[in-house]
């Protein structure tokens, strides 16, 4: 690595914390109903939305009221994306006849959108219309990307309010897409066209070029898809290479404008959270946490695609810069590398790399990060998995120091230990079951890759599914192997997502109906470097624990034999 | 919360809601983006940055294409053949494996008994692993310096000037430090195509 990489990734690193930052007291502020210049221009929108839907948005949900809306919206929100999907070869906006792509697929494809998961098994610009492109995919990245925020503030009301009350759901949701969500992408599409990304209804165009005779040149409405597909930390491409395509990636400031987009809001929810329980030092500790497994991940990936490939040293080649393949030129290794880092914690899964040619190495780094899933983790849910993480610490730390387990003065009861224990031990089941199911039942022998990297593969897809990450290997899915791995990823990404949102509704419903207790000199302080320190170790030994043997399976083995 | 409240029917506000969502974001969205660029005079991006010669469309300034001629500047090694019906991504190939060291090699070999290099002289990694998307249309700069001897000898045109072309097609990193520095070969070589056709090197 060289001086102008190091610029960069600190480059990044600032500009991320401070729009985080900004981003953040700003969505505290809406979800805390606090006055704004916006409630003169979008108040009269909302309130027309409001009397289409027949609520009224002062009415306060507890979490099983919560819950059911969101459960029920979600349920709308995904048959509809099937239904576009599945009759897309009738509808209109198809002007490459983009035929049916079979209702497994369908399935598959609905879920992994509507989870924020993002997973491809299909070529964007070859299998999908525009119809489905727009109306299935970029439809439901706005609502799930809406849907997860709207759970981690219930989350955050749950821990601040007494009353058992979690707010609003159609409000919250309403105001995250007029508020956020649609006025960033709007801005960031324009952007993105003025650099070089098509936004077009135009069907595909025939080049005929001087040497090759024809290329077909996709195009489409891509930079429209391009802004909520980072600012929701959905990673769903566009094009099958999806961040790596010219078009959705043409120039640096391009790909600056999508890192810091995907990173602001998961950054920004922490200090959201900071303003709403009026903690802003809680808020900064838990970003310095996250910010630093980050940090750690960075370092891992970053040494392992800057070295050269010793697989290759004995043959003339110019290794100086480090590991060319699977990246761009128009990128620095350095900022490829970050894409790749940021979008596997962040649960963005849309890197500008292909992940088959990256280091071993790297990749041992992205699936601790998925692993995680809150450092700092997808819109809401990533802010979710970090409360539950502060929950545990300060329960454990609590019994070996002898202190009343209590967090933000309110006492953590039996019941929100049982709840948090089972959130946890979720994410390590759904991807080592289905894992062990499709080695033992012979289709892993189906994946046309190196053995090696075929397990590692593995690994990958159901713990991209799992964290409703989204990015994954080529090359995995056979016509022998399809149906198996597409369906038990599905049910992977549905569970994935859901239960720990129900699980997570149902913690912020027992804190929201405790009372605080008085304050006591003997309760665990939570805002300060020594638990931020605890914290951070907690949560890599945890990890550890849980995934360590398959990663010694995979990749790491994968770099040691080479 | 008063206790005279109407109950709300979550079935009928999640259906209008998704419903106009399905709208306002689905297509309300992309069309008003749309209409806008078109509108303030980006139409030449939004339609794919797309570069004509004789009202034919010929290439897209941001899609690699393979420049195979000996003559013209090289792009990087594609998983897909720049053939765009076969979809778009990177190689499968992971950067330890037996079978990405024999697929380097031979290229590696390919390119210097081609080159009109030099004894001993290095390839750049830039030319002989895969890029990221397969489209890439972009090189480094010690890529395309290695190709000059090569292209120099059949273009017939001299090294100095051909590096002064390279140099008109590279692009720096912004602000000094963001991006990397690449030459575009999808444009450097349709200009040197024109000169070409230009000294009657080739039709």
């Amino acid at each position: 690595m060289d001086l102008v990489e190091y610029a960069q990734i600190l480059f990044l690193v600032v500009v991320i914390l401070v729009v985080s930052y900004y981003l953040g007291i700003y969505m505290g502020r809406i979800y805390l109903g606090k006055r704004s210049f916006l409630d003169k221009y979008l108040g009269p929108l909302e309130n027309f939305l409001y009397g289409l839907m027949g609520i009224n948005p002062r009415h306060e949900m507890d979490w099983r009221e919560y819950l059911k809306a969101f459960l029920i919206t979600n349920a709308m929100m995904g048959l509809l994306a099937f239904g576009t999907l599945f009759f897309q070869q009738f509808l209109p906006l198809n002007p490459n006849h983009a035929g049916a792509l079979g209702t497994v697929l369908d399935f598959n494809t609905m879920t992994s959108f509507l989870t924020n998961t993002d997973i491809q098994h299909y070529t964007g610009e070859l299998q999908l219309s525009y119809f489905s492109q727009m109306g299935a995919i970029t439809f439901l990245m706005f609502t799930s990307a809406a849907s997860g925020i709207v759970v981690a503030v219930a989350m955050i009301r749950g821990i601040v309010n007494q009353n058992g009350t979690l707010g609003n759901f159609y409000k919250d949701f309403t105001i995250t897409i007029t508020r956020v969500l649609l006025p960033i992408s709007i801005i960031e599409a324009l952007v993105f066209v003025f650099l070089g990304m098509p936004q077009t209804f135009q069907g595909a165009v025939v080049a005929h070029t001087l040497n090759m005779g024809s290329q077909v040149i996709y195009r489409g409405p891509v930079a429209s898809l391009e802004s909520i597909k980072f600012l929701g930390t959905n990673g769903g491409g566009f094009f099958g290479a999806d961040s790596a395509y010219p078009f959705e990636n043409p120039n640096a400031l391009a790909a600056y404008i999508e890192m810091i987009s995907e990173a602001s809001i998961p950054f920004g929810l922490i200090f959201s959270y900071g303003h709403m329980i009026r903690n802003p030092k809680q808020a900064r500790m838990l970003v310095a946490v996250t910010m630093s497994l980050f940090l750690v991940g960075l370092a891992i990936a970053l040494y392992a695609e800057t070295i050269a490939n010793p697989t290759l040293a004995s043959l003339p080649i110019n290794q100086s810069v480090g590991n060319w393949a699977g990246k761009e030129t128009r990128f620095s290794i350095a900022e490829s590398t970050f894409s790749l880092i940021l979008n596997t914690y962040t649960m963005t899964g849309g890197p500008m790399v292909a992940l088959n040619q990256m280091s071993p190495l790297s990749i041992a780094s992205s699936l601790f990060g998925m692993e995680v899933q809150g450092s700092p983790g997808g819109v809401g849910t990533g802010l979710m998995n970090l409360l539950v993480y502060v929950i545990l610490a300060v329960f454990i730390s609590g019994l070996m120091v002898g202190r009343t387990p209590e967090f933000l003065g309110k006492k953590i009861s039996t019941g929100v230990m049982k709840y948090s224990v089972v959130y946890i031990l979720i994410h390590p089941v759904i991807i080592l079951a289905p894992l062990a199911l499709t080695v033992m039942s012979g289709f892993s022998s189906f994946i046309p890759l190196p053995p090696n990297e075929a397990f590692t593969a593995l690994l990958y897809e159901f713990t991209s599914a799992a964290a409703n990450n989204g990015s994954s290997f080529g090359y995995l899915i056979t016509a022998q192997n399809s149906n198996f791995i597409l369906l038990s990823e599905s049910f992977v990404m549905l569970i994935g997502r859901f239960a720990p949102i129900v699980i997570g509704l149902a913690i912020a419903g027992v804190l929201s109906s405790t009372k605080p207790l008085a304050q006591t000199k003997s309760a665990a302080v939570t805002d300060d470097p020594i638990f931020a320190v605890f914290l951070f170790a907690f949560i890599i030994v945890l990890s550890a624990l849980l995934f360590l043997p398959v990663l010694a399976l995979g990749p790491l083995s994968g770099f040691l034999g080479g | 919360m008063s206790e005279r409240e109407k109950p709300v029917s979550h079935v009928r506000a999640a259906l209008v809601l998704v419903v106009l969502f399905f709208a306002l974001l689905g297509f309300g969205y992309p069309g008003f983006v749309a209409v806008v660029v078109h509108g303030i005079g980006l139409g030449y991006q939004a339609d794919g940055s797309l570069i004509t010669q004789n009202g034919t469309v010929i290439a897209s300034q941001f899609i690699g294409e393979n420049f195979s001629s000996p003559y013209y500047f090289w792009p990087r090694v594609s998983a897909v053949g720049y053939n765009s019906s076969n979809g778009s991504g990177g190689s499968a190939l992971g950067i330890m494996t037996q079978q990405f060291y024999n697929q380097t090699k031979n290229y590696t070999e390919y390119l210097i008994s081609t080159g009109r290099v030099s004894n001993g002289t290095l390839v750049p990694a830039n030319g002989v692993e895969p890029s990221g998307s397969s489209f890439d249309p972009d090189i480094t700069v010690g890529f395309a310096l290695f190709q000059l001897s090569r292209v120099a000898y059949y273009s017939h045109l001299n090294v100095s000037y051909l590096k002064q072309l390279v140099d008109r097609y590279t692009t720096h990193p912004y602000l000094g430090f963001i991006g990397s520095t690449y030459v575009n070969v999808v444009t450097l070589d349709i200009a040197l195509h024109r000169i070409l056709v230009g000294n009657g090197t080739i039709s």
